[in-house]
């Protein structure tokens, strides 16, 4: 096994196709990322359908490629033109885009490039560190304790859900409705079909995240015309003075292990953790006025946190088959067209993938420098991009792309319902995340909770198991308590006032 | 209901928050007072929630294998039924939650046709795309490609330009074409996809 496990990274080192996949995943993801409108996950899902001819360390290798560039790209324009390319640069654009307006645009770029290597490598490391040890613990997980671990999933889904919990937890529960209609795997009964054939097949996760993700955000950006966007273009100089630079090492660590700690909490995903890099780095600063001003520790925080949640949400996806955030959502869904589940086992039976994707981040990481480096000074041109051009060449790869899933136009009209329904629910406040979580877990959650049943053919199977016990009160609690919080919140301003 | 899209701009107190992950815990549907232009939306939501609950449940109900006994496995319908009667719930929630609040609140916003008007353009999108998925049988995939980016591409750089740039606007849809056609030579050619 470990000479295999050997060949494969051996042969991803030295195999120049790879190598020349990674690094333009790498670039494109960059200038997706970079572009306003278009976060990590719609590019993801975007370019997806390229990987389909791709053998899986191909495929695996450009996926994480663009995966790590579009997480650094969003920095791009949020400190070139104060509007986050990607969710998780919202917080980098508080002291971005203001020490761009100060002079100092290049030496942002530089600062957030250089955070997001230091994030990405440490995201690495503990991924590297904590993936084998997560799963040889999940190896002895048996259909309760997952069924446990996919409730809980849907659980912090619903907490980090933007809004409120209430709203998280109904898409997830549309998601899982979602991921019912079709044969039943076990009985191959219909469920939700209405007699119609094609339902047969289900409701296809790519094709809903490519219209959840790609085509609802084109919906959305084409509500109103906009004038075109004038970003700094003059950088001046790139690299930032060595004194100031040397002084935020301990910054971009304590980012990143924010950062990784984040990202490997089911669905948590990076927009809480560059916040709480940021809050971090604010209270533990001498003098926490000057943030928001144009600062570096204000980008190195949250850019080494952002970057550092690439590696974290690797770990649930490849330990226990349960996405990290909605970018490895849609990974899972590429694993599925290679036939790979992800999940412990990938430990035992599929080592040469874990290899893969371990070589694959580390390569990404050291790409994105070096493209980075390259070409920081051109990348303000991107930006200057006219919507025209760029929304309806998203659209176009969203009726390819879905329809290269199965070759089926049944997919393409898929997609677009789900670009209809996650528009609306972007118009309303109902977080779309949730659905394509929801996709994901329904089938290991069901699955797990029926054979749980027909090998114990007993309810009580799931609290009498210590770990599936623990992992359902976690769910429950966090399901409950910020609700009883915000009512004991209540109840004392009542109390309050009645005083 | 809380909505993203008018929430209020990021400043370093809000980061504070969400730093401290209080931001996505309180359930109330109608609160935070960026969002009020919307409120009447959660009756609406939660009405169409209610209308997909009895719709499914409906296909629940006239598939009877599905209750049949299946021993110890709890059957297909397990997940199917738990989950409509979550959606339902939702549903209800939302609904008696956004009459509660018009009925004891007298500030709270009634419901208004503007935010309509501003789906006009991506409710034509939606139903373009619909065409296109039906002319693709008929077609072709480059006809229709063509056609679609050129067309979006001019009604898109119409609506950022105005008529005052009719050569720009002659190029970005020209430019958006090719586009299309790039990519579907690269699906075409490179990535084996039979688009025919």
């Amino acid at each position: 096994m470990l000479t295999e496990v050997f060949n494969t990274v051996l042969h991803t080192l030295t195999d120049p196709v790879g190598l020349g996949l990674c690094l333009g995943g790498v670039l494109v993801g960059i200038i997706l990322g970079a572009l306003p409108g278009i976060s990590s996950t719609m590019a993801l899902a975007v370019l997806l359908p390229f990987s389909f001819g791709m053998n899986l360390p191909h495929a695996m290798l450009f996926l994480i490629a663009v995966f790590s560039g579009s997480v650094y790209g969003g920095s791009i324009s949020a400190i070139l033109i104060n509007i986050p390319g990607t969710p998780g640069a919202i917080v980098t654009q508080m002291d971005g885009y203001p020490m761009a307006r100060n002079g100092r645009a290049g030496e942002a770029l530089t600062y957030a490039l250089f955070a997001s290597t230091l994030g990405g490598i440490l995201g690495w490391i503990l991924l590297v560190i904590l993936a084998p040890l997560i799963a040889s613990v999940a190896l002895a997980f048996q259909s309760p304790e997952y069924a446990a671990i996919a409730l809980f999933g849907l659980a912090m889904l619903a907490y980090s859900s933007p809004g409120s919990t209430f709203l998280g937890l109904l898409a997830g529960v549309i998601g899982l409705l979602v991921a019912t209609v079709g044969l039943d795997p076990t009985t191959d009964i219909e469920r939700f079909t209405f007699g119609l054939g094609s339902l047969q097949l289900g409701l296809g996760i790519i094709p809903a995240a490519v219209g959840i993700f790609g085509i609802a955000e084109v919906l959305k950006g084409i509500e109103h015309g906009g004038p075109r966007l004038r970003p700094i273009e003059k950088l001046s100089r790139m690299l930032p003075p060595w004194q100031e630079a040397s002084r935020l090492w301990v910054t971009g660590l304590r980012g990143s292990i924010v950062g990784a700690f984040v990202g490997a909490i089911p669905a948590a995903g990076s927009a809480i953790a560059v916040a709480v890099a940021y809050a971090q780095e604010k209270r533990r600063a001498k003098n926490p006025e000057k943030f928001g001003t144009g600062i570096p520790a204000g980008i190195v925080a949250p850019e080494s946190a952002n970057n550092a949640c690439v590696g974290g949400a690797l770990i649930p996806l490849i330990t226990l088959g349960i996405p990290g955030d909605s970018m490895t959502a849609v990974l899972v869904g590429a694993l599925l067209i290679h036939g790979l589940r992800p999940g412990p086992a990938m430990f035992e039976q599929h080592l040469d993938f874990v290899a893969i994707v371990y070589v694959a981040l580390l390569f990404a990481v050291v790409a994105t420098l070096a493209i980075g480096l390259l070409g920081n000074r051109y990348f303000a041109r991107i930006l200057r991009t006219p919507r025209a051009m760029l929304l309806t060449a998203v659209t176009v790869l969203c009726i390819v792309g879905s329809y290269a899933v199965r070759n089926s136009l049944y997919d393409v009209v898929v997609m677009i319902g789900f670009g209809g329904v996650g528009y609306v629910m972007n118009r309303v406040g109902i977080p779309t995340a949730p659905v394509i979580f929801g996709m994901v877990l329904g089938p290991i959650l069901e699955e797990n909770v029926r054979r749980s049943m027909i090998i114990y053919d007993d309810w009580s199977v799931f609290v009498t198991r210590p770990i599936s016990a623990a992992v359902l009160a976690i769910s429950l609690a966090t399901l409950v308590l910020p609700g009883l919080r915000a009512l004991a919140g209540q109840l004392a301003r009542r109390k309050t006032r009645g005083v | 209901m809380p909505d993203l899209s008018k929430r209020a701009p990021i400043t370093e107190a809000n980061i504070v928050t969400e730093g401290s992950l209080e931001a996505s815990s309180v359930p109330n549907l109608a609160a935070d007072p960026q969002n009020q232009s919307n409120g009447c939306h959660a009756i609406l939501i939660g009405f169409a929630l209610l209308l997909l609950t009895a719709a499914l449940a409906y296909g629940v109900v006239q598939n009877p294998v599905l209750s049949e006994d299946f021993g110890s496995d709890p059957g297909p319908a397990l997940q199917p039924v738990l989950l409509l009667w979550l959606l339902g719930a939702g549903g209800a929630i939302l609904v008696a939650d956004g009459l509660f609040r018009l009925w004891r609140e007298p500030d709270w916003p009634r419901f208004s046709f503007a935010g309509f008007r501003e789906m006009a353009v991506p409710v034509a999108m939606i139903l373009s795309l619909l065409v296109a998925a039906w002319l693709i049988k008929r077609t072709g995939f480059i006809v229709v490609l063509s056609v679609f980016s050129i067309g979006w591409g001019a009604t898109l750089a119409l609506q950022d330009l105005g008529r005052k740039q009719p050569r720009q606007v002659i190029l970005l849809a020209l430019g958006a074409g090719l586009i299309a056609a790039g990519i579907y030579l690269v699906f075409k050619k490179l990535i084996g996809v039979p688009l025919d």
